[in-house]
């Protein structure tokens, strides 16, 4: 069979739409598991034994089973105790509870990664908890974390494709849908792949633009 | 319920291991092709000329800006339109592999950049050839370091397995999904394919950790020098 | 002195060992070497110092074809290096040719660059096997010898990582002399030695020079060079400014920037 691109002209509101919702997704991922992704870190460091060995115990579980398993397991699953949840949601709230627990080790190592000296110059200052937490040490954790959570927003963005399984039409989705009834998925394959790959590049351009960002304000040697 | 949970399991647990099976097989096949791919395109992307390298290096991050899924539905759905029809189950392999080689690739090359440059330099300076140096000097030192990332890889390739249930192939998840659409029963089997999943990545973590531990005694590597 | 050039005979009748002709090196904007022209003779003793940067370690990386120069000529050993002769003219040389005209070169780094994960003695005949195709047996016997000259004969199964820095430089040095070269590259070799760690390793440097070996030293250790140096030559910026003997060089020189440079080598007590 010969490959015919011109198909892209006629379905490429349908991608398009697909993109959106793709992009939507991602937004709401990060958003949701930014300040999840700080909770996790911040309980990491908790001095109650029982609450840092209860978020070892979930970040395995939610590391050893596949993505795929906690989305039918929010979907399918969840009804089961009274939860009913349209896809989209079901979606964002998987993928932002496991992703949670990945930025959670992000903001933790960039917590780590301040030196200690800085927590005893903010004492010797005087300077108050909330104080130091906030002006001092948080922003110190960002050059640290930024690059890796970009780079992990990619693996969102990537892994929104999976809610596809569920019937989100996001972009993977509505891709499958088109090729089925134009009976060309090599033409319209790679017209998503170049979508995502496209929108990829662009995050990883920012990570790059991130990193020089982040490399002027490493702690001084 | 009209059925309880055991009768459930009685019922279904050929099935289920039969997901299993398949699973453990996906992990298996893709590993040992992804494994001495990635080992050939790290080699030459590190050390190889330019000619090589850069195409390598383009296609290895292009595989990797691509979700998973659009892989797998270009390898089952598209590659048929050229001409090659695949089973679910060789574009499972094929799928799988290539992505798996692409990421595992980039582990090793981690590990040979953090061998001393300064071995290259000794080597060469000694007269020993290009592949004499990596086979004697460079790849015993890289091994010990790549053990552990090649590990947590294995993990997210055996997890990557279950997006196979989406080109009709019948591993554990789609065992479970299929049980689950048939019975309406919500957790209980999703839960089972979980814990499925979990009794395997946590065999390679405890493995992974053992690894770890024999590494860092016998651990002699050259320091990094500036 | 010329700068650049060698305008008195050689302070040897023997024969040059090493000559290059126009030797040009750079590395991206940065011009290393600038059309520098160089004789060592058969024998001889070199000390070459000059401020980082300055391009000495770039001239010895340049002698080996480690790092092959942009322009010029290295003749080692009355060949030139990187070309081959046919019967029908010339050719540029292979990997393989290059690396069998680098074994007459020995070189020793400033990070010594052991290969961790063998034994002393596999460090020092895996290059005679793999290159000279020596027997394992001879290689061996050798091997003990080279070690015991240099102090260390109850080493041989000791891995690096159980040596002192000095330690592991000497075995650099063994290792190096174990292909039998007819030149002696060293790359600041003491340079990231504790103090008390240099002298065991320019002891075994002297003794190699009063074996009469030809020997290339970058370094900064200015009591090594005015006591074993038959010559001293001093670069700057890609150039060699002025070269002759270290006593001269060291306390009247005749370039101005070779005074200031010696002047804060003394000013640090070296």
């Amino acid at each position: 069979m010969t490959l015919d691109f011109s198909i892209l002209g006629t379905v490429w509101p349908a991608l398009l739409r697909g993109t959106t919702v793709t992009l939507e997704l991602t937004a709401a991922v990060l958003v949701c598991a930014t300040p999840g992704g700080i909770a996790v870190a911040l309980l990491r460091s908790s001095p109650s034994p029982a609450v840092r060995t209860a978020l070892r115990a979930t970040s395995a579980v939610l590391r050893g089973v596949p993505p795929l398993i906690l989305l039918f397991l929010t979907f399918f699953g969840l009804p089961g105790i009274g939860i009913v949840l349209s896809p989209i949601p079901s979606a964002v709230i998987a993928m932002a509870l496991y992703m949670s627990f990945y930025f959670g080790e992000i903001f933790h190592s960039g917590l780590q990664s301040v030196p200690r000296g800085q927590w005893q110059a903010c004492a010797a200052l005087g300077l108050s908890g909330p104080r130091t937490l906030f002006r001092i040490i948080l922003p110190q954790t960002i050059p640290a974390a930024l690059p890796p959570y970009i780079s992990h927003a990619t693996e969102v963005l990537k892994g929104t494709a999976l809610a596809a399984a569920v019937a989100v039409p996001e972009l993977t989705n509505a891709a499958k849908k088109v090729f089925v009834v134009t009976y060309r998925p090599f033409e319209i394959l790679i017209a998503a792949g170049a979508i995502y790959a496209l929108l990829d590049a662009g995050l990883l351009l920012f990570q790059l633009w991130g990193e020089r960002w982040a490399a002027r304000r490493r702690p001084a040697r | 319920m009209i059925m309880s949970y055991y009768d459930l399991l009685l019922q279904y647990y050929p099935a289920l291991l039969q997901g299993l099976w398949t699973t453990l097989l996906l992990s298996f096949v893709t590993l040992v092709l992804a494994t001495p791919a990635a080992v050939v395109i790290a080699v030459l992307r590190e050390t190889g000329s330019r000619y090589i390298a850069v195409p390598l290096a383009i296609l290895v991050n292009i595989v990797r800006l691509l979700p998973a899924l659009v892989v797998l539905f270009f390898v089952f759905y598209a590659m048929p339109q050229l001409g090659h029809r695949l089973s679910p189950l060789a574009a499972a392999f094929i799928g799988l592999s290539v992505m798996g080689a692409a990421y595992m690739s980039e582990d090793f090359r981690g590990s040979l950049s953090a061998i001393d440059p300064g071995q290259y330099r000794a080597a060469k300076a000694l007269g020993l050839s290009h592949l004499h140096t990596l086979r004697r000097i460079i790849i015993p030192q890289a091994v010990p370091l790549a053990i552990p990332p090649y590990i947590t890889r294995a993990i997210i390739m055996v997890k990557g397995t279950s997006l196979a249930s989406m080109i009709a192939v019948g591993d554990l998840t789609a065992q479970a999904s299929r049980a689950t659409s048939i019975t309406y029963q919500p957790f209980f089997f999703i839960v089972l394919a979980g814990l499925g999943y979990l009794a395997i990545s946590a065999l390679l973590a405890l493995f992974q950790s053992w690894a770890e531990f024999s590494i860092a005694r016998r651990y002699r590597l050259a320091p990094r020098q500036g | 002195m010329m700068m650049g050039e060698i305008a008195k005979p050689l302070p040897f009748p023997a024969r040059p060992i090493v000559v290059t002709k126009g030797l040009v090196k750079n590395y991206g904007p940065v011009r290393a070497l600038d059309h520098v022209d160089f004789t060592v003779a058969t024998g001889e003793v070199v000390a070459i110092v000059g401020s980082s940067g300055s391009g000495k370690s770039s001239l010895l990386r340049c002698l080996n074809y480690l790092d092959p120069p942009d322009a010029g000529e290295v003749w080692i050993n009355e060949h030139l290096m990187g070309v081959v002769e046919t019967a029908t003219g010339v050719r540029k040389a292979t990997e393989r040719e290059i690396r069998q005209h680098r074994a007459d070169i020995g070189m020793v780094f400033q990070h010594f660059n052991l290969f961790p994960h063998f034994t002393v003695m596999q460090n020092i005949i895996e290059a005679p096997i793999a290159v000279r195709k020596v027997a394992r047996r001879e290689a061996i016997e050798a091997a003990r010898e080279l070690l015991a000259a240099v102090g260390l004969a109850d080493k041989t199964d000791a891995f690096p990582a159980e040596l002192s820095g000095g330690q592991q430089q000497r075995v650099a040095i063994a290792r190096a002399l174990a292909m039998r070269p007819r030149v002696m590259l060293f790359d600041e070799p003491t340079s990231a030695l504790d103090p008390e760690l240099v002298d065991e390793v320019l002891r075994v440097m002297r003794r190699l020079a009063a074996e009469s070996m030809t020997m290339l030293v970058v370094t900064h250790e200015m009591g090594f060079a005015e006591d074993v140096a038959d010559r001293l030559v001093f670069f700057d910026k890609g150039k060699i400014i002025e070269h002759g003997k270290p006593a001269i060089v060291m306390r009247q020189p005749s370039q101005a920037r070779t005074q200031a440079f010696m002047q804060r080598l003394q000013r640090r007590g070296l």
